[in-house]
Parts: C-alpha cells; sequence; structure tokens
C-alpha cells in the first residue's frame, strides 16, 4: 500500500493531528490525494496565534507578525486590505475602510475582500462586541450615534443588504459587553448587576445581580474594566475579574460562572468557579477580547489557564504614549493562583488570533 | 490469574495463510474480532484476508503487550488494595517507552500497521500509528514530507502555484 493511496477517513485521522496550521496547509500541499481527501474548512483544532497588533490596529500596515505558540515560529503574513483592522474570534479582521464602510478578510487564506453594507448612521466611537462566531457568523459592533450618544448595537451578516440598528437603554459607561443567543449582556458602571437586552428588540430583559462579585475597582488598565471582561466560553458566560496590586505587580483572576435560569430569572446567578476545565483556556488581550481553546494533547499548553500579556511601562522611553508600553504574554493557573511568562522574541503591543483557513462564501 | 489456564484459544489466519493462535483475551483487542466473537461464540478459527503474516504478528505483539500490562495493573491493584499512583505512573511510562520502541519501523511497515489497525479497529494501535504518522509530518515542507513517505507529486503546477498563492506564508521561511 502507498501512502498516497490511504483511505480518506484515515487521511482525515492523521490531518487532525497536525495541532500548527502551517503542518496542515503543508499536508495539504503533498499530493492530489492529501489534498482533496481532506477539507480546508476542517483544519484540527487550533490555539490562537500571538500576534503584533499594533500594525494592525494603529497604522494599518499590511502585513502581520505572527508566532506559534506550538512550534514557537514567527511568521510573516501579508494582509491583502487596508487596515485599521480589529481581530474577530474566527480569525476574520474586520477593517475599517471609511466612517461607514467596513469589509471582512481572512489574512491566512489571500481570500477575497468581503464588503459589507454601508452603514448609514454616523458613529460616535464602535467596538466589536465579543461573541462565539463560530456558531453564528454575524458582526456585532456596539456605538453610540454621534449627534445624540444614543447607544445602539448594530448586526450585519456577510451578503446582508443593510445592517441592522437595535437602541438600547441610555447606559452611563459600559465596561464590556457579550452577545450571547440573541441577547446583548452589558457589565457597566451601577456595579451590581449585568444587564441582558434583547438584541432585537432593544428590551431590557433581565438584571443579572452581581451578588458576591467584589466590585471595588483597583488602578489597572489593560482589560480596561474592573469589573469584566464578560465573555462566552465553550457555552458558558463568565465574569473573568482581574485584581492587581499595581505596587509589586501581583495578579490574581476570580472567575464567575452565569448560572442563567430562563424559566425563573431571579434565580439567576454568578457562581464562583476556580476550575474552568482541565483542558480548556481562556485567552484574553490587553482590551478584553477573548478567545477560548482546548490544549488537545500538547505538553506545551496547559488547561486551566488564563493566557493574557502583563503590560509595563517601558521606562528606557520618556513618553506618555500607550505605544511605548510593553506586553508580556504571561499564563495564569487558576487552580494555584501562580503565573508564568512566556518567552517571545516578538515585541509589540500583542493581541491573540485564531488561525483558522475558512473562508465565508465557498465551500472549500 | 488463575483462569488463563483454561482460557479458549483462538486461531487467527493471515491473508497469506499463516496461523496465529492467541487467547481470546489478546484477539478481543480487536474491536473486530471481539464483535465476530459475541455475535458467534463457539468461533474459533477466524481468516484475515487484509492483514498479511508480517503485520498480522506485530499487531498481535502489540495487544499481547497491552493486555499484559493492564494484567499487571490490575493484579497490583487486587494485591494492595489500591493501586499505588508512583507504581501506576511508572507502568504507564514503560508501556510508553515500549510503544515508542515499536513504532521504529520504516515507512512502509507503518502505512500498513494503520490500515491492520483500522481494519481490526484496534483504537490504541490506530491512535499510535497515526500519531507517529503525524509527527514525521511536522517540521517539513511538501517536498520533504514526499521524500519521507514516498510520494510522487501528481500535483500540476498549476494546483501548486494555485497553493502558494493561497497561503504563501506558510511556504515561506519561518524564524
Amino acid at each position: 500500500m502507498n501512502w498516497s493511496d490511504l483511505p480518506p477517513e484515515l487521511l482525515h485521522l492523521i490531518s487532525k493531528k497536525l495541532k500548527d496550521i502551517i503542518e496542515f496547509v503543508r499536508f495539504r500541499a503533498v499530493c492530489k490525494q492529501w489534498r482533496y481527501d481532506t477539507l480546508l474548512s476542517d483544519p484540527p483544532p487550533q490555539v490562537p496565534w500571538l500576534v503584533d497588533n499594533a500594525p494592525l490596529e494603529v497604522i494599518g500596515e499590511e502585513k502581520m507578525t505572527v508566532r506559534s505558540l506550538f512550534s514557537d515560529k514567527t511568521h510573516t503574513i501579508h494582509v491583502p486590505a487596508k487596515g485599521p483592522f480589529w481581530a474577530l474570534s474566527t480569525g476574520y479582521l474586520l477593517a475599517k475602510k471609511d466612517e461607514h464602510s467596513f469589509s471582512l478578510i481572512n489574512p491566512l487564506t489571500s481570500g477575497k475582500e468581503i464588503h459589507l453594507p454601508i452603514l448609514e448612521s454616523n458613529l460616535h466611537d464602535f467596538r466589536p462586541v465579543c461573541h462565539d462566531q463560530r456558531k453564528d457568523f454575524v458582526v456585532v459592533l456596539e456605538a453610540k450615534l454621534e449627534n445624540s450618544r444614543q447607544p445602539i448595537v448594530c448586526f450585519c451578516r456577510p451578503g446582508d443588504e443593510t445592517w441592522k440598528i437595535t437602541k438600547l437603554p441610555v447606559l452611563r459607561e459600559v465596561f464590556s459587553c457579550l452577545y450571547y443567543n440573541g441577547r446583548c449582556l452589558y457589565l457597566h458602571d451601577s456595579f451590581d448587576n449585568v444587564l441582558s437586552v434583547d438584541a432585537i428588540t432593544g428590551s431590557i430583559l433581565l438584571f443579572l445581580p452581581l451578588g458576591s462579585i467584589n466590585t471595588s475597582t483597583s488602578t489597572f488598565s489593560f482589560l480596561y474594566s474592573p469589573l469584566g471582561p464578560i465573555v462566552e466560553f465553550f457555552g458558558q458566560v463568565l465574569i473573568v475579574r482581574l485584581n492587581l496590586n499595581t505596587d509589586d505587580h501581583v495578579y490574581s483572576f476570580e472567575i464567575y460562572q452565569l448560572e442563567l435560569h430562563d424559566d425563573h430569572p431571579d434565580q439567576s446567578k454568578w457562581v464562583k468557579t476556580s476550575n474552568i476545565g482541565d483542558d480548556r483556556m481562556l485567552f484574553f488581550d490587553y482590551r478584553g477580547n477573548c478567545l477560548s481553546a482546548k490544549t488537545g494533547d500538547s505538553s506545551r499548553l496547559k488547561g486551566n489557564s488564563v493566557y493574557f500579556f502583563e503590560c509595563y511601562e517601558d521606562s528606557s522611553i520618556d513618553d506618555d504614549d500607550e505605544s511605548s508600553n510593553k506586553y508580556i504574554p504571561c499564563r495564569y493557573d487558576i487552580a494555584d493562583g501562580t503565573i508564568e511568562f512566556l518567552s517571545s522574541p516578538l515585541e509589540g503591543r500583542f493581541s491573540w488570533m485564531m488561525p483558522n483557513l475558512f473562508q465565508l462564501g465557498t465551500e472549500n | 490469574m488463575a483462569r488463563s489456564s483454561t482460557e479458549n484459544m483462538i486461531t487467527l489466519m493471515s491473508s497469506d495463510g499463516e496461523e496465529f493462535m492467541v487467547t481470546e483475551k489478546v484477539a478481543r483487542e480487536c474491536t473486530t474480532i471481539r464483535n465476530m466473537l459475541e455475535d458467534d461464540c463457539v468461533i474459533t478459527n477466524i481468516p484475515l484476508p487484509n492483514v498479511t503474516s508480517d503485520i498480522l504478528s506485530m499487531v498481535i505483539e502489540y495487544c499481547m503487550e497491552h493486555v499484559a500490562a493492564a494484567e499487571k495493573a490490575a493484579a497490583e491493584t487486587a494485591e494492595k488494595g489500591s493501586s499505588s499512583a508512583p507504581a501506576a505512573a511508572k507502568a504507564n511510562k514503560d508501556l510508553e517507552e515500549w510503544d515508542k520502541a515499536f513504532m521504529n519501523v520504516d515507512v512502509y511497515t507503518l502505512c500498513d500497521l494503520i490500515l491492520a489497525a483500522n481494519y481490526l479497529n484496534v483504537s490504541g494501535l490506530l491512535d499510535l500509528t497515526i500519531q507517529t504518522a503525524a509527527n514525521l509530518i511536522k517540521g517539513k515542507s511538501p517536498e520533504q514530507i514526499r521524500k519521507t513517505f514516498h510520494i510522487q507529486n501528481d500535483l500540476s503546477l498549476e494546483e501548486e502555484e494555485k497553493i502558494r498563492s493561497q497561503t504563501p506564508w506558510a511556504f515561506e521561511k519561518s524564524e
């Protein structure tokens, strides 16, 4: 028997063991059989790449530097579109073309840029809302209308003719927002509840009291929110609170899981947990964007952990500019509270990006 | 193990006509054979037209080693009332080492072992051989992979060009 004649189901098993997406791409470039018996849209489960985000979001440069946590190798990827960009949970980049137009691009496939419809409203400020796009590929932006400062959410699926815009109850300040099963969950500055809003009608569904969650603010900047962020993690809703002693840089994370009772909403509550799963990892960037992944059988990665960035000011540069800050990737062990610094020769304003090869609008 | 002396023996026959006498317990490591035995409990002679004698003897060697390891662990647990964690960890490590040494085969044998493990449905051996194949792929360029597995490049120039233009980053030298 020849290796190029292996039955598709066995080639599939081999391809699923290639944890680094670059190995999967190379595997598919070996021969016809290996290429056509595996689907580009069905790569092995991935873990996020470390990506130098600064050129993407600040300058909108057309190349990005990424680093694999598996191989410790650095790749330079050309992005065939103009930024600034925001990384979405699927690996797609959201590019802002001008005040009213956005497009989507997967930088790994050199696929075509997908233009989203023109957003008619003038937005004061916007940010993509955190959610699991593997379940529902919709772009969700949280923003305020420029003239009235009315908070809104904007939805758009690739191929839609227009954006759908929902007006929300006025909140003073939103720290973190999650789109979850047709609702928007807001962590805001009342500090006593999370607000659940119907994403279609904008009506308030529920106040989820924070209960025993410590809401005292501390002075740190990298997650922006004293309380958050609020994230979706393998179908669960979590609030991940960071405690930081700024004097000696001691970190700890507190994680609360939402027990949502649809039939008895008043019984919904946040429950503190010290185990998010022995093979599960949370990845945060400094803006509070979150990705989830499984360790697979990698010995390099550890489960029940939060991967994040420690940010410190580079004292050699006498500058108040935030871009002089350095980011070191770290792993926090939820069970024992220890922190491990990950080595990285990259220097920059890091983020995580989930590598993916799937292309919207195509089968393979 | 008192009952091992009275255990049923099963004869497995390879595609080239060689016969292998194994205990029923060893034969049951192959899910395909276990299903046959459960359908027809008096069967004692099983022809395996898809597996050569070389490969069948290796599959049997793997199954015997893993049955022996499981029996040893069970005996220790029975003797001490509970298994001691360090001893169990050492036994696991020994078995892993054995697996690793067992996988020291050429790529043709590895390919045949994958097919046999799949046909006979020996999940541990299938996982081991698939992982070994994946390890041989890691860190190599497509050309190096072809060389390792003796595969002819049957992609057209157009196809190769398309692959490289879609994902150029995967074919450039990384640091």
